[in-house]
């Protein structure tokens, strides 16, 4: 069992950081998805021991995670915080720190070289990190987060802050730690980040946990949820009142512009509808979109099946 | 033919005892600190007064031979500070000692030189080089929030704070210690015999007691400071500021009296006043474990405020080491 959790919570005062999460999750790569002030660190920090839950416990790879370093020599953790001194070169950070995980310094230096290589960082590692681009620094916290060779990896918002190459290659490198047969558990508040990684995904908003599972697990979960859908048609006032007559939506506003805004609870048979009317070219449909395209929407109307307003 | 695994393995050798990785911190943090060119330059200026100190033990020990020499000896040690402490313990000796003479008081001229190098010199340069050492030691990991990558190895708060601790300390030890223990041994090559260690075989001994005195609460102090501020120029900016507080409160609460002293033709020892200064607090204490104090009182109440001191640093540094993970 990679993690197993049992009614954490966790408070700051009077704050919660996470609220009773009961967790289990087998070997392998997951995502770990939320808005931003989700939860998603203080849930990290306390997988990594780091905090101490408040009620609860937390077992990672069978071991408690606090105040355990035979768990910590197993585990690779790259914080979302920068973390690093800039007045030393790459090499010598991530020898240092391989170093604390307990290898003498020539075996911590091997260990270096072959995560800064793994990570395409050999030619600059002698350089000051102070002279390093966002995703050269990004690449070297990773190394120090693998070089040990952990079995565990977990990173908190990798891609933050990284330009569209430096993405891909991190997604590159995930891939391969993924295909080597490593754990994984890596936060982000994009959906797409994490969906080029892994299909296991969790959901955390509030501290709370508010699904767990696959992309079509979590597909299904929101189908049936209201939404918003925004369609832009050549009848539009045709169009409404026969998405009225056959009760598929909740209500229906047309635009100034003639664009159709609907709230619908039944979205996969209003999609099938549309589908079929254009089909048999009653109408012409020119744009189809969601309103919901942001993951905090989602994480909205999670929170309403949550709260039993859905 | 056979199949090899080619895939992920986690790593399976050895690893060194977790009892010496804060070592690991000390070394690296040695390592980083040693590139500030002002530090070198400290460092070689803190070996000058070696040489300067050398001159009077030169002296001591060819005058045995040579009146004239012990004529040189006295005249160099008026001009040393604290010279009454000397004239104090050694008396009035002739102008031309005998060498059961010397005998007799070399340990006392011997005492008096290594705790007026390491008390002058040594602890002002103590004072700078600490201050260029120990500020961005804990800040700096607080501000970059590095502690995250820190605690999550296997190693603890405990063992990261001794391994900040072995970085001052490592610099403290060669300004303070190691140029005082370096003069004793030129004091031994320098004087008619090597049976000058018999009756001088303590003063190691005290020079590693006084030493510690020293390092232990001025590392945790600065230490705090460091861990105080997410700025390490704030940090160095607390601890000079201690010092120079310090010295002036006293300054001026002896100032006064002092000046009614001197009217009266009488001569004034400050007792409470001493507790407001670190350099006079660290400076009696370590009078005193070279022998010198003529008040053991305010040598324990000294001693005791270290203690206190020390205490509270290690406290306060212990505390925010955790801080962040608490919050």
């Amino acid at each position: 069992m990679l993690l197993d959790l049992q009614n954490v919570t966790r408070l700051y005062g009077t704050v919660i950081g996470v609220n009773d999460i009961t967790l289990s999750l087998a070997n392998g790569a997951h995502g770990l998805l939320g808005p931003n002030g989700a939860g998603k660190t203080t849930l990290l920090n306390l997988i990594t021991g780091q905090l101490s839950p408040t009620i609860g416990t937390v077992y990672v790879l069978g071991e408690p995670a606090r105040s355990s370093p035979k768990l910590l020599q197993r585990l690779g953790y790259l914080p979302g915080s920068e973390g690093m001194y800039a007045d030393v070169s790459a090499i010598e950070w991530v020898t240092y720190l391989t170093r604390l995980q307990g290898f003498d310094t020539s075996q911590a230096k091997r260990l270096a070289l072959q995560a800064l290589e793994r990570v395409s960082l050999t030619e600059h590692m002698h350089r000051k990190i102070s002279t390093y681009s966002r995703g050269m620094r990004q690449r070297t916290r990773l190394a120090q987060a693998i070089a040990h060779e952990p079995e565990f990896l977990i990173l908190d918002e990798p891609f933050s802050g990284l330009d569209p190459i430096a993405r891909h290659t991190m997604t590159t490198l995930l891939q391969q730690w993924i295909a080597d047969g490593q754990s994984l558990l890596v936060s982000s508040h994009v959906l797409h980040e994490i969906e080029s990684l892994t299909r296991s995904f969790l959901l955390l908003s509030g501290g709370r946990l508010l699904a767990s599972g696959s992309t079509d697990d979590i597909n299904t979960l929101l189908t049936n949820v209201p939404s918003e859908l925004r369609v832009r048609v050549d009848a539009p006032r045709q169009l409404a009142a026969e998405l009225i007559c056959e009760a598929l939506v909740d209500s229906v506003h047309i635009a100034d512009d003639g664009e159709l805004l609907m709230k619908t609870a039944a979205s996969t048979e209003l999609g099938k509808f549309l589908s079929r009317a254009v089909a048999e070219n009653r109408y012409l449909v020119s744009a189809v979109r969601a309103s919901e395209d942001s993951l905090q929407d989602v994480f909205n109307s999670l929170m309403k099946i949550h709260r039993g307003t859905a | 033919m056979p199949i090899h695994d080619a895939g992920y393995r986690a790593w399976e050798g050895p690893r060194v005892s977790e009892w010496t990785r804060w070592l690991t911190i000390s070394s690296t943090g040695i390592r980083r600190a040693s590139k500030s060119t002002w530090l070198k330059r400290l460092l070689f200026v803190a070996l000058l007064p070696l040489l300067f100190f050398a001159i009077p033990f030169f002296l001591f020990e060819q005058s045995v031979r040579d009146p004239e020499i012990w004529r040189a000896f006295s005249g160099f040690t008026r001009g040393l500070p604290q010279a009454k402490q000397l004239r104090e313990a050694i008396g009035t000796l002739p102008s031309s000692p005998t060498p059961e003479q010397f005998d007799a008081i070399r340990h006392d001229v011997w005492s008096y030189l290594l705790l007026t190098l390491m008390r002058y010199p040594q602890a002002l340069l103590m004072v700078v080089v600490v201050g260029i050492v120990a500020p961005p030691l804990i800040s700096q990991d607080l501000r970059t929030r590095a502690y995250l990558i820190y605690f999550a190895r296997p190693i603890s708060r405990l063992e990261y704070i001794a391994g900040k601790i072995g970085v001052v300390a490592f610099y403290l030890l060669s300004i303070a210690t190691l140029p005082a223990l370096i003069l004793y041994v030129l004091a031994v090559m320098l004087s008619p015999s090597l049976e000058v260690i018999l009756s001088t075989w303590d003063l190691p001994l005290r020079i590693l007691v006084a030493s510690v005195c020293l390092i232990v609460p001025t590392t945790l102090v600065a230490l705090a400071f460091s861990s105080l501020t997410l700025e390490s120029r704030y940090a160095g900016f607390g601890w000079f500021a201690m010092w120079i507080i310090g010295h002036v409160t006293y300054s001026s609460l002896i100032a006064w009296p002092s000046f009614e002293a001197a009217r009266r033709r009488e001569t004034f020892e400050p007792t409470w006043q001493v507790l407001t200064s670190p350099y006079q607090v660290l400076g009696a204490v370590q009078s005193y474990v070279f022998g010198f104090d003529s008040d053991p009182s305010i040598a324990l109440r000294s001693f005791l405020l270290l203690i206190a001191v020390s205490a509270i640093s290690l406290a306060i540094l212990f505390r925010r080491v955790t801080a962040p993970m608490r919050v």
